[in-house]
């Protein structure tokens, strides 16, 4: 048989009596002559002329449309009109009508919208054949049994404006089917041949002289009309033949639906059984048959609702319902049909991961055959969906390596690779090579245009562990400067092929990459890559770029491109020579050159020093004071100096040393050298002027005998050690003679004798002045005292009543004193002598004790004028103190007040201390006050705060006065002349509490201490470590 | 006879057509068909090709496509001498039932696979010769020759044109002018000759 070749499927359930026997009932006994469908109904037309009209549920509306019967008919696919042709009477014209049934008329029929005779041109009455109808409901076309087609213009469903005309040159056979192919062409198959009719210029083509039977001819996919021959299907185009079927039988019916073409052939069977069909569905875009079943004669094929349906002569409605696609591909994998699967699935638009699973599937199949070529490129096909592993791991032998190359290559040409699988590609192909030499890693490593997609970087890290040398070249290729030279230095070992190929590259790979292998080259290739690195930092130009550029031509200077040395000097390491060429190089062409360069440059310098000869050294160290000395140089002094003590380069720690001021290590190492001293002491005499102390350290040293004189000569002149002291560090050396300090003890003594004498003279001079005071003040106490000044001190004219008399013998007018007068206590004349230096401010004799040469009497000047001395003395028992006391009661009043000016002097700046001391909130400063109180024993009264700061400060003044107290007993009490005496009755109290106490300190308030800070002060000037105890006049 | 197929004449075509190979290819039922255009002498032209079963069994439908071909190519597969043996009855055939002055050209299929080659090149040449055919050796695997083997085909149709041998208003010849009423046009209104060779097969 012929089409033993195609291949066949059953793609169709066959369902029966869908209707339920509706249709059978309502045709009863008559015949269908006619049947066509559209708009989602079946309509079938019979030899009575009624049409039944049949709803998707089977529901019928019948209709009388002809007298007498239905020829032809067919309904607009998506209008409801239905065009019929059939006879009302015999032997006369057949009619045209037109139904539209969406109306209805009178009767509940569908209503009739047009009739219209149907004949050709020459009025003869012959049959009509065949019928179409456009989509578009403006063309109609009527063929005749006599050859003839007459074409119906206008709109179908109107009764007037259609323009009729009768295609010429159409044969003379019978027209069996019509078809028109858009608007302006219209096929017509005859009997005897097929033709295509160009409407638009009345031209009729044959395009075979070969005809059809009725029925026979349907227009495929709306372009290609397909034509039923006993031999074969014939397709035909507007302009020839197309392909052909070969299909044998005899054809009786032939549909279109979708892509599939249903052919009805009459079955071949023994003349006695009864008349059947056979009925092939040809899915013509993939070839082959789909379904294939012989059924009892049938009347028709409708195709509607998405289907199928068979109208068998006995009235059944057959069927045939499509499979799905899920069971299609499950039917084909069973016979293991994949390519067919595969064909079948994306002509429907399988979704891409259907038809992965089932490229893996056939993929499985040939693999489970044997045909590993085969199945790859299966697997191919499912790159980016199915995991690639399970490919992999099924060609891992090696006898699949070329399989599994392809699979890798395609892999990687559709992106989808990853590290592994270039790793993976690159091992085959090294694999492949060992065999049979293809040169397959040559071929992939020279494939410049990057045929395949891969990751470089991997490729070359694969490639580097079989050959360096490939490896290279596919570095080379893609430009991997870092591999490059990573092959090149470590495996290759050539260092000067890798400056080279840096000397090459742009500024910015060539400093990257210089930062990187610099270090391996400089160890290996010390003086190129010295040059290549002074090139990098000062102006560099890749080498293979010309000398001018065309910007430089056009007047555009270039920024030259320069690195920055700071970062290659580490580079140097050990090869100190090849870092000062570099380094002096830096230093020459570039003043900007950083601390570091410098640094870098002294250190080397005395690296180099300390190794070379002693005649090289002079060399050296001149180029280091030379650095050290000039002003531009940006080198770190104390990195410097480490360096240079480090090394023991003594003439750069010396010049650093002056350079930074530091003449005390300047002498202390000088000191240390052997027969230093005489440097050390010329740096005295040169410096000593500005910094004293500078001959006390020679004199720790311990000098050689030799320079005592001097030495001690400057201490005793500068007063700069207590004798006591020099002798103490003096005699810790053993070596020194008497001999040696004679001359400055005899100096010392002699001078010390001087003082004590002198001070023994003023002893005895204020002795003898305290003795005549007090015989005056006796005097006044004890004896009658005349006023007989007749002349007023003030304005020096002779007294006149009323008149002031002061016991020093000065009288005034009254006008008079009251004129000068500040207070009616005080004499006028004596108060200016009796006034006071004003005390010098509290706050200042920290500063003043370290400046002054004998801190003891600033001390005592201090103690002199009472500023450690609160002279207040409140006692608990304001018992009035007896007039009598002698030592205790002057009788100056001017005297008695003296006392109070300290404690209004001392108060506030107290204050300002404490405050500054504590410098925290007021907040803070309260409770600390409230906390402290109530131990004392007193009342807790809430103080505004004002008045609790004045409170504190009397509490503290009290308590230092209390100790003052117990020190000495109180010797001047003046209760009278207190002038707050009133505003003191809390302060009393709480005195009273200090005293009470065994030790008022070991209550005291650490938070009010202004000395409790001290630690952290910055401006403590105790808190100085080199504070020198030699002026320490306590220690 | 007995039946040979399988020389790839889909092959060629599809290659030709679709410059893709398809190893895999089910048997050609009835004829298929192909259309390419071409540039020939700066016109355009466009080949109809048709594709006919080797079967014995469809020689009668092949048959038809014969009448109204201008060209036909002759294919024969390079590692199967019975292919090559029996052209002598299908190149009769091919004379019998078309035009006398059909172009037809012998092609020998399958050259990239030359370790199994059963008829040497001389042996293509020679019967080429002895019958009056252009000769010519592809591969539609590697697309090797497919190209020229079409081409040559046309221009000798053209050539034939030009001469005035084939009576270009006669379409029983298989030559058509571009059509004038619109449709698928030529480019420039150019006449052009819609060659139509069916690939012949032993």
């Amino acid at each position: 048989m012929a089409f033993l070749e195609w291949r066949r499927f059953t793609f169709f359930d066959v369902h029966n009596n869908l209707d339920k026997g509706k249709i059978a009932e309502c045709l009863q006994d008559t015949n269908v002559t006619v049947a066509t469908s559209g708009h989602n109904h079946v309509i079938l037309c019979d030899v009575t002329g009624w049409a039944h009209l049949i709803s998707r549920s089977w529901e019928i509306t019948s209709f009388k449309a002809y007298e007498m019967t239905v020829l032809l008919a067919q309904q607009l696919p998506h209008d409801p009109f239905l065009v019929t042709i059939g006879e009302d009477e015999a032997g006369v014209t057949p009619l045209i009508k037109v139904w539209d049934w969406s109306r209805v008329d009178r009767h509940g029929n569908p209503q009739c919208v047009r009739t219209a005779r149907a004949m050709p041109s020459h009025g003869h009455n012959v049959q009509a054949t065949a019928l179409a109808v456009h989509d578009n409901k403006n063309l109609l076309a009527v063929g005749f049994q006599d050859g003839s087609v007459t074409l119906y213009r206008g709109e179908i469903s109107r009764q007037r404006g259609v323009k009729m005309k009768t295609l010429p040159e159409t044969g003379s056979s019978p027209v069996t089917g019509l078809a028109f192919k858009g608007a302006d062409k219209l096929f017509v198959v005859s009997r005897s041949c097929v033709m295509v009719c160009w409407l638009t210029s009345d031209r009729c083509v044959v395009l075979d002289a070969m005809g059809a039977a009725p029925g026979c001819s349907v227009l495929a996919n709306s372009h290609r009309l397909t034509v039923a021959a006993p031999d074969a299907i014939y397709c035909y185009t507007t302009e020839g033949r197309g392909p052909c079927y070969a299909l044998e039988g005899e054809k009786v019916k032939l549909n279109w639906f979708r892509s599939y073409l249903v052919i009805v052939t009459n079955a071949t069977g023994s003349a006695n059984t009864p008349k059947s069909h056979h009925i092939t569905i040809l899915d013509i875009q993939n070839k082959f048959i789909v379904f294939s079943k012989t059924f009892e004669e049938i009347d028709a094929v409708l195709t509607e609702w998405g289907s199928f349906y068979i109208l068998q002569k006995n009235k059944e409605m057959i069927f045939l319902e499509e499979k799905d696609l899920q069971s299609k591909l499950l039917l084909l994998f069973k016979k293991n049909l994949y390519d067919v699967a595969i064909r079948i699935a994306s002509s429907q638009h399988y979704d891409v991961e259907g038809l992965t699973e089932i490229y893996k599937n056939y993929g499985d199949h040939l693999y489970s055959k044997g045909d590993l070529k085969g199945a790859i490129d299966q697997y191919v096909k499912t790159i980016g969906w199915l995991e690639t592993s399970y490919v992999i791991r099924k060609y891992l032998e090696s006898r699949h390596l070329e399989p599994l190359v392809q699979y890798l290559e395609e892999l990687h040409k559709k992106g989808y690779a990853t590290e592994d699988h270039t790793t993976l590609l690159l091992t085959c192909y090294v694999k492949i090579d060992q065999h049979d030499q293809q040169g397959k890693l040559k071929e992939f490593i020279n494939s410049k245009d990057k045929a395949i997609d891969f990751d470089v970087d991997v490729a070359i890290k694969v490639v580097r562990q079989v050959s360096a040398t490939d490896a290279l070249s596919l570095a080379y290729n893609y430009k991997r400067h870092d591999w490059y030279l990573k092959i090149v230095i470590e495996d290759k070992k050539d260092y000067k092929q890798a400056l080279d190929y840096i000397y090459e590259l742009k500024f910015e790979d060539a400093e990257t990459y210089m930062k990187k292998y610099g270090h391996k080259l400089i160890q290996h290739v010390p003086e190129d890559s010295t040059d290549l690195l002074k090139l990098l930092c000062t102006d560099y130009k890749p080498r293979s770029k010309p000398l001018v550029d065309e910007s430089t031509l056009s007047g555009n200077l270039r920024e030259p491109d320069r690195a920055i040395p700071d970062d290659f000097i580490h580079m140097f390491l050990s090869n100190s020579e090849r870092l000062i060429d570099f380094l002096e190089h830096m230093v020459a062409k570039d003043t900007q050159c950083s601390s570091l360069v410098y640094n870098a440059l002294i250190e080397h310098y005395i690296h180099v020093w300390a190794k070379s000869s002693e005649a090289d050294k002079k060399i050296y160290e001149q180029k280091v004071l030379d650095i050290i000395k000039d002003p531009e140089a940006k080198y770190d002094k104390d990195q410097t100096l480490i360096i240079c003590q480090m090394l023991g380069f003594k003439s750069g720690i010396l010049q650093l040393y002056e350079e930074k001021k530091l003449w005390r290590a300047q002498i202390s190492l000088h000191l240390r050298t052997p027969g230093g001293t005489e440097r050390a002491l010329s740096v005295c005499r040169r410096r000593g002027g500005s910094a004293p102390r500078l001959w006390l350290d020679v004199l720790w040293a311990p000098p050689p005998p030799d320079y005592l004189p001097e030495l001690l000569k400057v201490v005793a002149a500068e007063k700069l050690l207590s004798p006591i002291l020099v002798i103490d560090c003096l005699a810790s050396t053993p070596t020194y003679t008497l001999g040696d300090v004679r001359k400055y003890l005899t100096d010392v003594l002699k001078s010390e004798d001087e003082v004590i004498t002198r001070e023994q003279d003023l002893a005895a001079k204020y002795k003898k002045e305290i003795e005549e005071m007090k015989t005056q003040i006796q005097k006044i106490q004890n004896e009658p005292i005349t006023f007989q000044r007749s002349l007023c001190a003030a304005c020096s004219r002779p007294l006149e009543l009323p008149t002031v008399h002061f016991m020093c013998q000065h009288s005034f007018h009254k006008d008079c004193f009251e004129t000068y007068s500040e207070s009616e206590r005080q004499c006028v004349a004596c108060s200016p002598a009796l006034k006071l230096a004003p005390a010098p401010p509290a706050d200042q004799l920290h500063s003043r004790l370290h400046a002054h040469n004998d801190p003891f009497s600033v001390v005592s000047e201090y103690f002199g004028r009472g500023l450690f001395n609160k002279l207040t003395v409140v006692t608990d028992a304001p018992e009035p103190v007896p007039f009598s006391v002698p030592s205790a009661v002057p009788s100056v009043p001017s005297v008695v007040s003296v006392p109070s000016v300290p404690v209004q002097t001392y108060g506030p700046g107290a204050e300002a201390k404490l405050r500054l001391q504590e410098g925290q909130s007021k907040q803070v400063y309260v409770q600390n006050a409230l906390k402290q109180i109530p131990p004392k024993g007193t009342a807790v009264i809430p103080v505004p705060e004002g008045r609790m700061r004045l409170l504190e400060q009397h509490q503290y003044s009290s308590s230092l006065e209390a100790n003052m107290s117990k020190l000495e007993p109180p010797v001047q009490r003046s209760p009278h002349t207190s002038p707050n005496t009133s505003r003191m009755k809390l302060p009393q109290k709480i005195s009273a509490a200090i005293i009470d106490s065994k030790n008022p300190f070991e209550t005291y308030d650490e938070s009010k201490n202004p000395f409790a800070d001290e630690e952290n002060d910055p401006t403590n000037p105790f808190a100085e470590d080199d504070y020198d105890k030699n002026l320490n006049p306590f220690a | 006879m007995l039946l040979f197929s399988g020389v790839g004449k889909s092959c060629l075509l599809l290659q030709f057509t679709d410059k893709r190979f398809q190893p895999v290819h089910d048997l050609t039922i009835g004829v298929e068909f192909g259309a390419r255009m071409i540039t020939i002498d700066g016109k355009q032209i466009k080949l109809q090709i048709w594709d006919t079963a080797g079967q014995e069994a469809f020689r009668s439908i092949t048959r038809s496509y014969y009448r109204g071909a201008a060209g036909a190519l002759l294919v024969y597969d390079i590692t199967r001498r019975d292919t090559f043996n029996h052209l002598t009855t299908w190149l009769e055939d091919a004379r019998q039932h078309s035009n006398s002055n059909m172009v037809i050209m012998l092609i020998g299929n399958k050259s990239d696979l030359e370790s199994r080659r059963e008829v040497k090149k001389e042996e293509g040449e020679a019967f080429a010769r002895e019958h009056g055919l252009v000769f010519m050796e592809t591969s539609a695997k590697t697309a090797a020759n497919v190209e020229e083997a079409f081409i040559n085909t046309a221009k000798e149709i053209y050539e034939k044109i030009q001469e005035g041998v084939f009576d270009i208003n006669n379409e029983a010849n298989g030559i058509k002018i571009g059509p004038q009423h619109g449709g698928a046009g030529s480019g420039g209104g150019a006449p052009g000759a819609g060659g139509a060779p069916p690939g012949g097969c032993c």
